[in-house]
């Protein structure tokens, strides 16, 4: 009688946790799902990495292009995470958006090694098949299978951090200090050093990414991140040039896509600007909001 | 395999069901199954010396039980501590004394082909040689009888939940517990289960989330201002608190959801209001060790010099102490930092309780913060040096603590977590500690609150746990 009672206890403990589990990842993933703007059907979907998420302020491009915006971005994120990013943003909205803002930088298509751990932003997204398939083959099969059991374990402290800042409805650049520009200057030695590959996977994994778009009648614009002009020297010349060239190339050959090179702007030479390098502080994050939202309304 | 592992998570239910389905006089057989496969399945080749050392114990106490003569009985106890000690002293010191010997005959200009050899320190072996030399002498000294039955010494010595990082138990209190187990009963189990859930909300939530901080700061020392350094020191303490408290909460829930009861490790050690006092609430299971294997016999060959005699068996047993938790200089300084600090206490606690007992200062809580505040500060001091890689490293922190000040390294979200962990840490000890009496949720009568705060905190340790390249401080003693 009392083993019996124990384990009748036990599996109502176990009932109450999955119920549990079940509904607070379910608030869990509707606050993220407001933090990257998936709570409302968008009209412009901005996709990108860190570069992005310091740069753009979502509520900001929504009120001055009077559009809802969706902006899907993480640190660290590969070409190919990038892919699996857009088809899962497809599978979510199947009608698709006006517009893809879609964040290049130097580094995209080289094969720079990226966090090993990317593929774990992705957890909480875990029910869609897109996502499923791409964590599976990333994932260690245990881990894979106990995110798949129990669902709270998609979310971690990263996250969390985003799930906040969702249901605050805040989407601005918390960092307000600037670059310390002296001890920068050991860089300028290494002007030039830093490649620029184009590696034939990644174009191949861009202009697959390129064509998902457009086979969803989307008007695509390939922004060329700005970062502190120190930095930017730091890349190979020539090879920049050429990474430059080729997405010319690929606009002129291709309807419906545009690029725009914010690094010939202006204020990539004021550190006033930056948080880092690579990375936009507050004020930042202000003046190429205005700029992106400017060239959004009059394109 | 480790407490924190998926691996133990699968492994623990099922040595439980298995325990409790075997006949009451063969679970000892069970456990000690579930306890090779337990370290095996760390390193295989690390359990052959887990086995002589089992082996080497149970010939040598049979043998000292065997004679009559004392001479001989010392003798045999003797050569076991040596023998199991041997792999200790090879892993932990060998390649720093070689190391050592290859300088100073370079610095003679000799050229010595002295082979460098360099291995893994065998998980777990400081514990089990521990327990192993406590079991010798205990049997020599007569306290306990030798046990005749190979399979329970072995089942002592490499009991799964102690085997890893203790507490470090004593066979007077397990081998009793091992020849009759207690049949299943649902308040060990839900007991031990407590327990566990709360180690691995002191390990996953506090130790590792303040580990974060503490190693990115730690990590680049000549890279970081002095307030960096203040904060990661003072939050070192708690996260090896949290670490090993943790784990031994673990051990200690593992043993008694199967009907064992193993020692108490921590009690509360930040509420202490001398060293003394704080050495009694940490790593309890060491510290009673060191007492009885290594400081009451020093103190009693050392009694003719009276106090002086406490203050240099003091010393000589925090020095061990460093050196066992590492062949380095600081853990030499660490030590020595103990022994400073409680000879201090020792030669001046008669005036300390005279000026006590004059202004009435026992009860005065503001004399009692100052006290827990001085002897985490002291703690908190000597454990700059545990952490420091080197000791000019730590002269280093405390040059730039008391110099280079300037805005910390703020990680909000590490140090959020952080602090808010520690906090529900804190304040259940503070409970603990001032209110033993007053109802815990935990132990809650209704079983709506039980629950919920079950899986209020297991959910808790899934949402805000650090669960990526977690390993436990105490691994690398």
């Amino acid at each position: 009688m009392r083993h019996l009672r124990f384990v009748g206890r036990l599996l109502v403990f176990v009932i109450l946790f999955f119920l549990l589990d079940f509904l607070i990842s379910l608030v869990l993933l509707e606050g993220l799902n407001k933090y990257f703007g998936f709570n409302q059907a968008p009209g412009i979907l901005i996709n990108g990495s860190s570069m992005t998420i310091s740069g753009f302020n979502r509520k900001e491009i929504g009120v001055l292009t009077k559009m809802s915006i969706a902006t899907y971005a993480y640190e660290g994120v590969s070409i190919s995470d990038r892919y699996a990013m857009i088809n899962h943003f497809y599978h979510l909205y199947p009608e698709g958006v006006r517009t893809v803002v879609y964040e290049i930088n130097p580094v995209l298509f080289s094969n720079l090694k990226t966090a090993d751990n990317v593929y774990t932003h992705f957890y909480p997204f875990l029910d869609d098949l897109t996502i499923d398939r791409y964590v599976k083959e990333k994932a260690s099969p245990k881990e894979y299978y106990v995110n798949k059991i129990i669902r709270v374990k998609r979310f971690d402290s990263r996250l969390i951090r985003l799930i906040i800042l969702g249901y605050l409805g805040k989407y601005e650049n918390l960092k307000t200090n600037s670059l310390d520009t002296a001890a920068l200057l050991p860089m300028v030695s290494q002007k030039g050093m830093t490649p620029v590959t184009i590696e034939d996977s990644n174009r191949e994994v861009f202009e697959r990414t390129m064509d998902l778009i457009r086979s969803h009648d989307a008007k695509i614009l390939l922004v060329m991140m700005p970062m502190y002009y120190l930095k930017l020297q730091s890349f190979n010349k020539e090879e920049y040039s050429n990474l430059c060239k080729y997405l010319e190339d690929y606009c002129s050959s291709h309807s419906n896509v545009e690029f725009l090179n914010m690094n010939q702007d202006n204020l990539i030479y004021d550190a006033r600007y930056f948080s880092d390098q690579l990375h936009f502080n507050v004020f930042g994050q202000q003046q190429i909001t205005k700029i992106i939202s400017s060239y959004l309304v009059d394109n | 395999m480790v407490f924190t592992s998926l691996n133990f998570l699968l492994f623990f239910p099922l040595s439980v069901l298995l325990f409790y389905l075997s006949p009451l006089r063969f679970r000892w057989a069970t456990l000690l199954a579930a306890s090779f496969f337990f370290y095996i399945n760390i390193k295989p080749v690390y359990s052959l010396l887990l086995i002589s050392a089992i082996g080497s114990t149970y010939l040598f106490t049979m043998l000292i039980a065997a004679t009559g003569n004392e001479s001989r009985r010392k003798f045999y106890m003797v050569i076991n501590i040596i023998l199991v000690l041997l792999p200790l002293f090879f892993f932990k010191y060998f390649s720093v004394i070689n190391g050592a010997l290859i300088n100073l005959l370079e610095s003679w200009n000799l050229h010595w082909p002295l082979p460098e050899i360099k291995y893994m320190l065998p998980i777990g072996i400081s514990f089990y040689t521990f327990m192993a030399i406590g079991y010798t002498i205990d049997v020599y000294n007569e306290e306990i009888d030798a046990e005749r039955n190979v399979g329970l010494v072995a089942l002592f010595i490499s009991f799964f939940p102690l085997v890893l990082s203790g507490p470090i138990e004593r066979a007077k209190n397990m081998l009793p517990q091992f020849r009759s187990f207690r049949s299943l009963n649902y308040e060990n189990v839900t007991a031990g289960l407590k327990l566990m859930l709360w180690g691995y909300f002191m390990k996953l939530v506090v130790a590792d989330r303040i580990g974060i901080y503490v190693d990115i700061v730690y990590g680049n020392i000549a890279g970081n201002n002095g307030s960096s350094l203040l904060i990661a020191s003072l939050l070192y303490p708690f996260q090896v608190y949290s670490d090993l408290g943790g784990y031994s909460l673990i051990a200690i829930g593992t043993a008694r959801v199967m009907g064992i009861n193993v020692i108490q490790n921590f009690k509360r050690p930040f509420f202490a209001t001398s060293m003394a006092e704080f050495w009694r609430r940490w790593h309890i299971s060491l510290i009673s060790w060191l007492t009885d294997y290594v400081y009451t016999p020093l103190s009693f060959r050392f009694r003719r010099y009276k106090v002086w005699g406490i203050v240099i068996a003091l010393m000589l047993t925090f020095l061990i102490s460093g050196i066992w938790h590492g062949a380095a200089l600081t853990f030499v300084v660490w030590g020595l930092l103990q022994g400073v600090f409680l000879s201090f206490e020792a030669l001046t606690s008669n005036r300390r309780a005279a000026f006590e007992k004059k202004f009435n200062l026992k009860n005065n809580i503001f004399y009692i913060i100052c006290a827990m505040t001085i002897t985490f500060v002291l703690f908190s001091t000597s454990q700059i040096f545990g952490r420091s890689a080197t000791v000019n490293e730590a002269l280093l922190v405390f040059r730039k603590i008391f110099t280079l000040q300037g805005s910390p390294y703020l990680d909000l979200t590490t140090l959020a977590y952080s602090i808010a962990g520690l906090s529900i840490l804190l304040l259940k000890d503070l409970k603990n500690e001032f209110f033993p009496g007053s109802p815990s949720i935990f132990n809650s009568k209704k079983i709506v609150v039980r629950y919920a705060t079950y899986l209020l905190f297991m959910f808790i340790i899934l949402l805000f746990g650090v669960f990526q390249g977690n390993n436990f401080i105490y691994f690398q003693f």
